[in-house]
């Protein structure tokens, strides 16, 4: 019995074998202007004076209404594989004038309101950033795209991820904007940035006609 | 003298005793001290995973509509199966479980920076030869823990018989990043850039009545 030790041994045979799964996620970050990237507002009424040029022509009584409305709209779309932030700015602190380069014209006169026609919504109007759950864009200026507001020096943060579970990442169906210009409507009394509430025709000094230009930068950054 | 001779004798008588002793003993020790090692092995069925083709998974998402709808990879990986039964007393073979899972217990996809959830991959297994009674579960989640993709049963009174890897071969597909409204788990939008890795570990595992 203390010679002979013997062990046995039986069992079922499995296999294993490894595969390496790998990932690779390019960056997407693309901005296209597909309408409006050059605007210009031509004064060349009284009525243009006392009540302004706009593309949102009801909501701002402004003058021309029917032939302002497609006028002065800039369209764009974003396409980001991540949440992403536009940056938007004038370059100048002033309009300059082409033929007065002395002459300066504020460049609070112009503003804008933006619009998501995409499907990706803004954040509630008055709400604080991530309190809506489906809302994945936020903006600041605008006061989350239901307020008009002044035109501001670069950089001012325009639209940006609403750090909600939806992130503001998509391709151009889901963030396409419109951006409804206007110049001498002083509105957005109400606003964070409110226009110049003195109207053109009013302005102290009376502005020297000319042709003003400044350039607006729009930057996109992935966050 | 008679007495002087009977002395001699008992020393003598003593000294047999005491050597049979101290032999009782060394044998003891020694049998103690040998040790045989005898082992019988007995295996109930032999097993064989053999990866044919597609031995390496890459998912490109070179575009936003790749990263939006996520990519499919049908013709992924073709293993082959081996099987066969030892014909051992109180097992029969009656056929087989494919299970995969991540490898040492992987929590996460991981990039060099960011890192995505498991379940943003999918595996699924077809039969392509010799396999086509068996059962397959579809697209099933990459998890921690095995995850039954393939079964394949040859139920008595059929008779078994031996697999081998040139006639019997499953197909492996995979899925990464399909939205929630395609079945998957959620797309890869806004997920950060980088190159993200997992290796899964796939287990062939011999079913039947002792097994």
């Amino acid at each position: 019995m203390l010679v002979c030790g013997l062990t046995a041994f039986s069992q079922a045979v499995k296999d294993r074998n490894f595969i390496p799964v790998a990932i690779n996620l390019n960056q997407v970050l693309r901005m296209t202007i597909t309408n409006g990237g050059n605007i210009e507002f031509v004064f060349n009424t009284i009525e243009d004076y006392k009540n302004g040029i706009s593309s949102d022509a009801v909501a701002s009584v402004s003058a021309n209404p029917i032939t302002s409305n497609s006028m002065y709209k800039t369209d764009f779309s974003v396409s980001s594989s991540t949440r992403w932030a536009l940056t938007y700015g004038t370059e100048e602190i002033s309009f300059l004038g082409t033929d007065h380069p002395n002459a300066a014209l504020a460049i609070n006169n112009v503003g804008f309101k933006i619009l998501s026609t995409g499907n990706n919504i803004f954040e509630g109007a008055a709400l604080g950033i991530g309190i809506t759950a489906g809302a994945s864009l936020f903006s600041i200026p605008t006061a989350n795209a239901s307020k008009v507001t002044a035109l501001q020096t670069y950089p001012v943060v325009l639209i940006t991820d609403n750090q909600t579970i939806n992130a503001n990442a998509g391709d151009a169906a889901d963030n396409l904007f419109t951006i409804d210009w206007r110049c001498g409507t002083a509105e957005g009394k109400t606003s964070i940035t409110p226009m110049n509430q003195v109207k053109l025709i009013d302005q102290k000094p009376s502005p020297v006609a000319d042709r003003y230009v400044v350039n607006v930068m729009f930057e996109l950054a992935s966050l | 003298m008679l007495i002087s001779l009977f002395i001699t004798i008992l020393e003598f008588q003593t000294m047999i005793h005491s050597f049979q002793r101290l032999l009782k003993l060394w044998i003891f020790l020694a049998l103690m001290l040998i040790n045989v090692p005898n082992c019988l092995a007995q295996e109930w069925n032999s097993a064989r995973l053999s990866i044919l083709y597609g031995s390496n998974i890459p998912f490109n998402f070179s575009s936003l509509a790749k990263i939006k709808n996520g990519i499919e990879i049908t013709t992924g990986t073709h293993i082959g199966v081996s099987m066969a039964d030892s014909a051992k007393v109180g097992h029969t073979l009656e056929g087989f479980i494919l299970n995969f899972r991540s490898f040492n217990g992987q929590a996460n996809i991981k990039g060099d920076v960011y890192t995505l959830p498991l379940n943003r991959i999918q595996v699924k297994a077809e039969n392509i030869l010799g396999l086509g009674s068996g059962f397959t579960y579809g697209y099933k989640d990459l998890t921690t823990g095995w995850v039954p993709l393939f079964t394949y049963s040859v139920a008595s009174p059929s008779p078994w018989t031996n697999l081998d890897w040139s006639n019997h071969q499953l197909n492996l597909s995979f899925q990464c990043g399909i939205p929630v409204s395609r079945g998957g788990n959620g797309s890869l939008m806004g997920e950060g850039p980088d190159y993200y890795n997992v290796e899964i570990e796939f287990e062939l595992m011999p079913t039947g009545p002792g097994f």
